[in-house]
């Protein structure tokens, strides 16, 4: 067996070319479902809770889990999954908080939200942040795709197509990441050009449909994985024997190992990433922002945090168990490298086709990241920089063309990131140095943001800039964690580095409230919806007139019937606006009957006076054409709001 | 379950005071209301799923023990 590279039959290389190929044509289709940059960006709020669930899982399972979290499996057991089961901490503020404020103030990004909620000084210095942030971590999943699937299928896989990228490895790097530099970038640039296309093509309508193949795939390779080891060693009985008794808990050592402590790994990804993920992740934001109401948005959470997560923590990481289990029974040898632990057990366990199936999900786990990221970061271009700086008042078809072409760009400035990671390793570590640095001040301020209407302006300034550079003093003298590190008994070295996100929260959250205290706070009246405390104001203006939402009525089953004297309007029977407990004037949501077009087939409406006539919806033609229905069909009507 | 103890306690201590501070806030500002249907079957979701996961960490560490 060789541990640096698997040998794949042409079986695998033909599922490896047929999903991306597979993945290209079907994420185009979705060009017709992104006309308008409503569309491009935010899918037009239409899809049910289980389509932003599946999707959801792409933002947290990257090409590199595989490899990272069967490592940690192999040395820490099943503790791997501790990561994946702390989410629901951070539940309330997410579903409560917010949630209904980002749907219902309509913000598409983080730095508008900053404008709107305080001034444009704080939404610079957030889309100066984010911006660096976004396009290096898109550099950063191209980048760690051709390492991982290098790490698969060795130097030589490209080839195959006559593609040798060797000549394009500039200069002297890093030695090991020079000598991968040719198929790393291969690799990447192929990835990169099939995101690239179909985000430009289908928007936010092809970055969800895609996650959905995309997930299936990933959670698919993982399960395969486990069962083909499991099937291996003998039966579950023999995984679990083979797992030293130490290795079967849910959590691991209080402060130690070193590079795996349980409070470290619980402050830097509680605290660090998971909030990070939840709440300033322009992606993530906007899968929410594509849901059909805050309802279904809360159902989404519930479903991935209690079902998905855990799932998730299980196939990114069941290789290292599997592994451990071998090396038990003498299977493989005990001084193995445990970050190559995920090639040596597919290695295994894989027969002629399971690899390529592997492999695809390595590369549809980077994708369906990367195309959330590129999507967000284009948004961020344009609504952010383009529309408000460089061409303000041009028309919307103006703004969607430049959406496509600012997605193709951002996804050739990810790709011109990886030779430069490859050349200087030192950048690709100056990058993570820049994310842990940014993130708690971004975390903080938008909590306080939320939280606090007292929080003025200057604060929030204060705690991005003054907080960014209390965590790059964090860097260079790495003595200042030591309070934090030292009642948690934590040493250093490693230690620091996890207890930096508690170090960063403390201190970002104590700069944000000192200087609230002698600053002046933003007039209430200009913040209603962008509060906690004004959510219910916020929702008002959403639908600008008074709530009906405290009693839910019946989904009704109804025949669609094109009417132009509808206008913007649905027009039913009083006994069916009675049954979904709806009057005039609420917000409805009308969908194709079958549950299976996920919403591509729908419209949010607005209910008009009521007819005479039952069993049948009235809309308008224009109506009928942006909701993709079909007159004469059954449609679905719920009230929404 | 006495090596996992002290982990489950904190990572349920200080996440679960997140989590408490954080669910009464929306309460208490306004953000969710008591009396809307729709806030308290959410509040009851997100109280049994801290139980639910509170219970399935000590039911894992207990089976592992035994």
């Amino acid at each position: 067996m060789n541990p640096s590279a698997i040998t794949g039959t042409p079986l695998d290389y033909g599922i490896i070319v047929l999903y991306l190929v597979g993945i290209l044509i079907f994420g185009s289709i979705f060009r017709r479902w992104s006309r308008t940059t409503k569309e491009f960006f935010m899918a037009s709020q239409r899809f049910p809770w289980w389509l932003i669930a599946i999707s959801c899982i792409s933002v947290v399972v990257g090409s590199y889990s595989f490899m990272k979290y069967s490592a940690a499996g192999y040395s820490y057991g099943l503790s791997s999954t501790m990561t994946y089961t702390n989410d629901w901490f951070l539940a309330p503020v997410f579903v409560l908080g917010w949630l209904p404020i980002i749907y219902f103030s309509r913000v598409t990004s983080i730095p508008e939200y900053f404008e709107r909620r305080f001034n444009r000084p704080v939404r610079v210095a957030a889309l100066f942040i984010m911006l660096i942030y976004m396009l290096g971590y898109i550099g950063f999943n191209f980048y760690t795709l051709g390492i991982a699937v290098q790490a698969l299928l060795g130097k030589g896989f490209l080839g195959i197509f006559g593609i040798n990228f060797a000549a394009l490895n500039m200069g002297a790097g890093h030695e090991f990441y020079q000598s991968l530099g040719g198929t790393v970038l291969g690799w990447s640039l192929v990835a990169a050009l099939i995101t690239g296309l179909y985000c430009a093509f289908g928007g936010q309508t092809a970055v969800i449909m895609t996650d959905l193949i995309q997930a299936t795939l990933i959670f698919l390779a993982g399960m395969v994985i486990l069962f083909l080891g499991v099937h291996y060693l003998g039966g579950w009985e023999a995984l679990w024997q083979g797992l030293p008794p130490g290795h079967r808990l849910p959590f691991s050592g209080f402060n130690s190992p070193e590079k795996f402590p349980f409070v470290g790994i619980f402050w830097q990804d509680l605290f660090g990433s998971s909030l990070a993920t939840y709440f300033i992740n322009q992606g993530m934001i906007m899968r929410f922002m594509s849901v059909k109401s805050v309802k279904e948005g809360r159902k989404a959470v519930y479903f991935v945090i209690l079902l998905m997560m855990p799932l998730a923590g299980i196939a990114v990481a069941s290789a290292g168990w599997v592994g451990r289990a071998m090396r038990t029974y003498g299977m493989i040898p005990a001084d193995v490298d445990p970050d190559k632990i995920f090639v040596i057990v597919s290695a295994i366990i894989c027969k002629p086709g399971m690899l390529g199936l592997v492999m695809a999900a390595l590369i549809a786990a980077m994708m369906s990241k990367v195309n959330a990221l590129i999507n967000g970061s284009a948004a961020i271009f344009v609504n952010d920089i383009y529309q408000p700086f460089l061409a303000p008042q041009r028309t919307d078809k103006h703004y969607l063309r430049t959406a496509q072409i600012a997605s193709m760009m951002v996804a050739v400035v990810g790709i011109m990131l990886v030779p430069i990671y490859l050349q200087k390793h030192s950048i690709y570590l100056a990058h993570a140095t820049f994310q842990a640095a940014t993130t708690p001040p971004l975390i903080v301020a938008v909590l306080l943001a939320i939280f606090w209407k007292r929080y003025t302006p200057a604060a929030a300034l204060a705690t991005l800039v003054a907080g960014a550079v209390a965590m790059a003093v964090s860097l260079v003298w790495p003595s200042v964690i030591q309070p934090f590190a030292v009642i948690h008994g934590v040493g250093a070295g490693s230690g620091y580095d996890y207890m930096r996100a508690m170090y960063g929260m403390i201190v970002c959250t104590v700069i944000g409230v000192a200087v609230t205290f002698f600053t002046k706070p933003k007039p209430e009246s200009e913040i209603v919806g962008l509060t906690v405390s004004t959510i219910p104001q916020g929702k008002r203006l959403y639908k600008g007139r008074e709530l009906n939402d405290r009693e839910s009525g019946d989904t009704i089953l109804v025949k669609l019937v094109a009417d132009e004297s509808a206008g913007d309007k649905a027009i039913l029977h009083a006994d069916e606006l009675g049954r979904m407990k709806a009057r005039t004037g609420d917000f409805l949501y009308v969908a194709d009957r079958h549950w299976w077009w996920g919403g591509l087939r729908s419209l949010h409406v607005t209910a008009g006076e009521a007819t005479a006539k039952s069993g049948v919806l009235f809309l308008s033609p224009a109506q009928i054409e942006e909701g993709k229905l079909h007159a004469g069909e059954m449609v679905k009507v719920e009230k929404i709001l | 379950m006495k090596a996992n103890l002290w982990q489950w306690l904190y990572e349920y201590a200080v996440g679960g005071a997140f989590f408490g501070v954080t669910l009464w806030l929306c309460f208490r500002l306004g953000g969710a209301e008591a009396d809307h249907p729709e806030d308290r079957k959410t509040r009851l979701i997100l109280i049994l799923g801290l139980i639910g996961y509170f219970c399935g960490h000590g039911l894992w560490m207990f089976m592992v023990s035994r």
